[in-house]
């Protein structure tokens, strides 16, 4: 199942893990790690290919209570939101926060301020 | 053959400039450099500032020769000569010197302007980020203020001179809360400061010039590094983009005349059919097209020179220049390299290098689509600003004129709707 690239509005957090958000959906089953970078966990297969791809070292492995191993996003402060690990992900469990669009932004650039 | 358009000096310059590029150019530099055996070429730079050739607008005091944009454009094109590599070390002293020049102290003007005219200091720019380039005032690098310092924390993608350059000119942001356009700064920061490389890319064409991911983290620089005013880097931004959009438009032209002139000679020799290939109007049209392409180039090129020569805001008239010369470089060498067939597709000859060079001219300082959202919003500006009691209303020389009621520009969608408006 792929990551809810909602999350961010209709999850709710549930806990903080490593200084980081957890996620729950409406159903409660499914939980999410991370708020720049999101990670399914119930989808994750620990294929560690978003480790390797990665070039600011956002992900480390991490192990489930229940024991399952899959990725976290521990040092998502450092992501540089080149969606390489979004690309590899065989199972679409990644979520990277998008800058927001700006018509200010745009503004500026074109002296329409 | 634009020699009519040009003064004495300014055609003296362009010979020098083309001595220059014939005799002090060695072709082991160009091909160690795109054969990824240079990380940046430091001789060239020398030999340029010992030549009194880089920054030529600025102050003789700084090195430079106090000369116009015209001028430059006429340099750049020769260096365009070289290829995009050479062109873009040869235009960054006066990219990054227009911000110094125009907004940095006496003191940033002697230690940094000074060295950098004279060859012996390799200059940067920090724009362009992972999160993007064109959208350039949501810029995520930060600068805060402590002490006698500020703290940057960012990193800037594709920046020329990653490796190599010994400073850059960097652009943050300084108030979390105001505008965008308000929001911005430039600063110096040397690469000594605490500037990581992080990537180092591997480029189609544009070899040999350091490109890279630079990252600052927690980077102190003393506030006397500052250029400009607190939270205007707008106003910078601004000035710089006159020298890096010029120079990205002048660079082409000569990618794409010295490409022709490699086709046009290669035509005159080559036989098909029994007959030179210039004998074929699918050869010799496309050289005509091209260098009536290039030649426009030069005018649009040389109008925009003449305008920021006067000062005057230039914005729309540097990026038609960048548009359409960039275009016509390009064209010109992609139908060279039509022109001289396989051979002009192998490394017998220079034109696969000139074509993965001038590629790059549309993509980079300001991609054409923002050049063409920038034309757009300043043509209508100006259009929706002329006072129209000025000229001839030609909307009545046609019978219809008075029809009114056909002259509709929006309808209420309720206007017919069942239960009305």
């Amino acid at each position: 199942m792929p990551i809810d690239n909602n999350f961010r509005n209709d999850w709710r957090i549930v806990s903080k893990h490593e200084g980081h958000s957890v996620w729950r959906s409406e159903t409660g089953k499914d939980e999410i790690h991370g708020m720049a970078v999101g990670v399914l966990i119930e989808s994750c297969i620990g294929c560690m290919k978003c480790i390797s791809a990665c070039p600011t070292d956002v992900f480390v492995p991490w192990k489930t209570p229940q024991g399952v191993q899959v990725v976290d996003p521990l040092n998502e402060n450092e992501c540089i939101i080149c969606l390489l690990c979004e690309i590899v992900c065989p199972v679409e469990a990644i979520h990277v926060h998008r800058q927001d669009g700006s018509q200010e932004t745009l503004d500026s650039l074109l002296g329409d301020v | 053959m634009f020699d009519v358009l040009l003064t004495k000096n300014e055609i003296n310059l362009r010979e020098e400039v083309r001595a220059f590029v014939r005799d002090k150019v060695d072709s082991s530099l160009i091909i160690a450099m795109d054969s990824r055996e240079k990380e940046y070429p430091y001789e060239f730079i020398r030999a340029a500032g010992k030549a009194k050739l880089l920054g030529l607008r600025f102050p003789k005091e700084f090195g430079g020769r106090n000369l116009g944009w015209v001028s430059e454009m006429l340099a750049v094109e020769e260096m365009g000569v070289l290829g995009i590599a050479l062109g873009c070390a040869y235009s960054l002293p006066s990219i990054i010197g227009e911000g110094i020049n125009r907004f940095g102290s006496a003191e940033q003007k002697k230690k940094y302007l000074l060295p950098t005219l004279k060859g012996k200091m390799i200059c940067g720019e920090g724009l362009s980020e992972p999160r993007g380039g064109s959208d350039f005032f949501g810029t995520n690098t930060t600068a805060v203020e402590q002490d006698d310092d500020f703290i940057l924390n960012g990193e800037k993608r594709f920046v020329a001179g990653g490796v190599g350059a010994d400073y850059f000119l960097v652009y943050a942001k300084t108030d979390f809360q105001a505008a965008p356009h308000k929001s911005l700064s430039a600063f110096i920061v040397e690469r000594d400061d605490g500037v990581k490389v992080e990537e180092e890319y591997e480029l189609m064409g544009c070899r040999g010039m350091g490109a890279a991911r630079i990252v600052m983290r927690n980077t102190e620089v003393s506030k006397d590094r500052l250029v400009g005013d607190l939270n205007d880097g707008n106003a910078v931004f601004n000035a710089m983009m006159v020298p890096e959009r010029l120079t990205s438009a002048a660079g082409p032209i000569g990618m794409g005349q010295i490409a022709l002139e490699i086709a046009a000679r290669y035509a005159d020799k080559r036989e098909a059919f029994g007959r030179q290939i210039r004998r074929f109007e699918a050869i010799s049209f496309k050289v005509a097209d091209c260098m009536t392409q290039l030649d426009a180039a030069r005018g649009l090129v040389y109008r925009a020179a003449k305008v920021a020569d006067t000062g005057a805001w230039c914005r729309k008239e540097v990026s038609q220049a960048k548009v359409f010369a960039t275009e016509a470089g390009f064209q010109a060498v992609h139908e060279a390299m039509q022109i001289l067939g396989g051979i002009g597709y192998t490394d017998v000859y220079p034109i696969e290098r000139l074509y993965r060079d001038a590629r790059l001219a549309t993509i980079w300082t300001g991609s054409n689509e923002v050049q063409r959202l920038i034309i757009q919003n300043e043509v209508f500006r100006e259009i929706l600003s002329l006072d129209k009691g000025q000229r001839r209303d030609i909307e009545l020389d046609t019978p219809g004129a008075n029809k009114t009621s056909e002259k509709v520009f929006s309808e209420d969608s309720r206007k017919y709707h069942p239960i009305g408006s």
